[in-house]
């Protein structure tokens, strides 16, 4: 189980990370979710330990995670940045991982490597954007780490390796279950691996549900413009377009069969919205809208 | 595969009762584990597992402890039953106000069926 | 899986070719200048001695700029690391000095069997393995500070604190160091010099643990 309380990450006077407290069963694949500046890197910084936090802790299992040898050598972070020195070789690098982490399986590392087409006789600083991200997924997941975490690194890399990927995540979870943390803000490729979902924005959590509660939420009416703003009060609009007399909003909630067929009587048009589209406008409301 | 706009685990849950009610999905046959549900499927196990437990809810399937997940015997008849229930306001209302709106009467429709005896 | 090991076995093979590199340097080195007579230095202390200390420099510096980021990557905690870094350090260090004494006295015998040892060179027992461990460490130390520095604060700030930094290795230096031709600065006895660059030394690794027991982690450039 992790656990952080109260977890402020600053940066001199800049606030990154705002009084965020979660709790995080193990052994289920997470997605963190934010736009680019909404604090997850800063996040999974504090939560494995590679930045001690300006105020709160981070307790896994019950224990206070920071400089502990025996959660840290259970821990991966592939940041997108690798950790790596430019001049090793990929094979010296995994020497280093198989010296260092108990967990470590070359074999499987070298599986990886085929399966991203690697040469493990490269140097780190020779590889390209999509290699060295494939290379940090590889780093990932061979760890076997009871708490692995990838931030956003394996976003440089090209639609088919990423599918590629996904797919090799979800079997090795299967395979050997542990706590998988991605974040990322591509949420319609990959939404399906996650069990639970936590969505930040501007530092504070903005929701943390299973992923299929969050499926179905939110949805849209549209019809002539005094009909949809009947309908819209009342309840939380996420927003709107409008094009002529025609209105259509986004309303944060679950559909209710008898309010949409009430709508549908006074000529509304009732749609679902899909994961992205949610979390864009979820992320995208005003400031002052979203406390 | 999935409809990204509603829960997955419904889908699943709807997927396998097809299954049972067109018989490809026989009475106390085996169905995959939720491993392998998620593995073909490309999606969390716990996904598959939250569409069985809605399923074992329903009585349409029933676990045995340490081997896996069942049809129940009694599946086929008791979705059948239940679909017929929902059959005239689920299915038959909604093509009614459908042929309101555009202006079939229904003595053509009982016509139309008529053809079909 | 013991850190300290590992870190050292990240340099082995370039300090195996460093080392080869320099019995080569120093074996044509005194073939050469003995044709212009008996030796009146050492040829080993120049190379060694030099190597002792900057090759030792950099790898302080490698400690902290390289090393850091990839051993806390692989799951080691900042103080496991550090600890691995200072018995690195020490044994570097003693590495150093055995290597630059046993140097010193083999290449004096052959140049006593050759009849090439003339005045002025500098006996083995002038002091060789009492002063390169300590001057070693200190310029290692030095290294891992000015390093720490860089990684704590801002590049100017870092640039600012390279003359504290660099003070383990004025001292040990200072007081202890001697050139090719075995002259030393003689500031001191050889004790209370010793004690007091020791002390300084560790005061700098004590600065090290301040300004690294709990650092962020810094990316890799780019």
């Amino acid at each position: 189980m992790i656990e952080l309380r109260g977890v402020t990450v600053r940066y001199g006077n800049a606030v990154a990370v705002h009084d965020v407290t979660l709790r995080l069963p193990a052994d289920k694949i997470y997605g963190l979710l934010g736009r680019n500046g909404s604090g997850k890197t800063s996040l999974l910084g504090a939560l494995t330990s590679y930045r001690k936090p300006a105020a709160g802790t981070v307790l896994i299992d019950g224990v206070e995670a920071f400089e502990n040898p025996a959660i840290a050598r259970r821990t991966a972070f592939i940041r997108d940045t690798l950790d790596l020195s430019e001049t090793d070789r990929i094979s010296c690098a995994f020497r280093l991982a198989g010296r260092l982490r108990p967990s470590w399986d070359g074999a499987y590392a070298d599986r990886l490597l085929d399966l991203f087409q690697l040469d493990p006789g490269k140097r780190v600083s020779a590889l390209s954007r999509g290699q060295k991200s494939a290379l940090g997924v590889v780093l990932g997941l061979a760890a076997r780490a009871p708490l692995t975490v990838l931030d956003e690194s394996y976003l440089g890399m090209d639609a088919v390796a990423r599918t590629l990927f996904y797919r090799e995540v979800l079997a090795d979870y299967l395979a050997h279950p542990r706590t998988i943390i991605l974040s990322t803000h591509l949420i319609d490729e990959v939404a399906d691996l996650f069990e639970q979902v936590v969505v930040l924005d501007r530092g504070r959590v903005l929701l943390h549900e299973e992923t299929e509660t969050l499926r179905g939420r939110g949805y849209t009416v549209s019809g002539p413009a005094a009909a949809v703003d009947a309908f819209a009060t009342g309840h939380a609009v996420l927003g709107e377009q409008r094009l002529g007399g025609v209105r259509a909003v986004t309303v944060d909630g679950r559909l209710d069969p008898a309010e949409v067929a009430r709508g549908e009587a006074a000529g509304l048009a009732f749609g679902p919205i899909g994961l992205q589209d949610l979390f864009v406008l979820l992320t995208s409301q005003p400031l002052e809208a979203s406390r | 595969m999935f409809d990204d706009r509603s829960p997955i685990y419904l889908q699943i849950a709807a997927g396998i009762k097809n299954d049972v009610l067109s018989g490809a999905l026989k009475e106390d046959e085996q169905v995959m584990s939720t491993n392998q549900y998620a593995a073909f499927y490309r999606i969390n196990p716990a996904t598959a597992a939250k569409g069985f437990a809605q399923l074992v809810d329903e009585g349409v399937l029933y676990k045995k402890r340490g081997i896996g997940m069942f049809v129940s015997p009694d599946a086929r008849a008791r979705l059948r039953a239940e679909r017929r229930e929902r059959f005239f306001a689920d299915v038959v209302e909604p093509m009614l106000a459908e042929a309101r709106r555009i202006g079939i009467d229904l003595d053509e429709i009982i016509k139309h069926l008529g053809t079909r005896r | 899986m013991n850190v300290t090991r590992t870190l050292l076995r990240v340099h082995r093979k370039i300090a195996l070719w460093i080392a080869a590199i320099a019995v080569v340097i120093a074996s044509v080195g005194l073939v050469l200048v003995t044709q212009a007579g008996p030796m009146r230095y050492s040829f080993w202390l120049v190379i060694a001695g030099s190597i002792a200390k900057y090759w030792t420099l950099t790898v302080g510096i490698m400690m902290i700029s390289m090393h850091f980021r990839t051993f806390v990557g692989n799951g080691v905690t900042r103080r496991e690391f550090l600890v691995a870094v200072a018995g690195a350090g020490l044994m570097i260090a003693a590495g150093f000095a055995i290597a630059v004494t046993a140097g010193h006295a083999l290449e004096s015998a052959v140049l006593g069997l050759t009849d090439q040892r003339g005045p002025g060179y500098p006996s083995v027992v002038d002091g060789d393995l009492g002063r390169v461990f300590p001057v070693s460490l200190g310029y290692f130390t030095s290294g891992v500070l000015i390093a720490a520095g860089f990684h704590r604060f801002r590049p100017w700030i870092g640039v600012a604190l390279i003359i504290p930094g660099a003070v383990p290795v004025a001292v040990a230096d200072g007081l202890l160091g001697f050139n090719e031709r075995g002259e030393q600065a003689d500031r001191l006895a050889y004790l209370p010099a010793l004690a007091i660059s020791l002390v300084v030394t560790a005061a700098a690794a004590a600065a090290i643990w301040a300004l690294m027991w709990d650092v962020p982690v810094r990316r890799a450039a780019g």
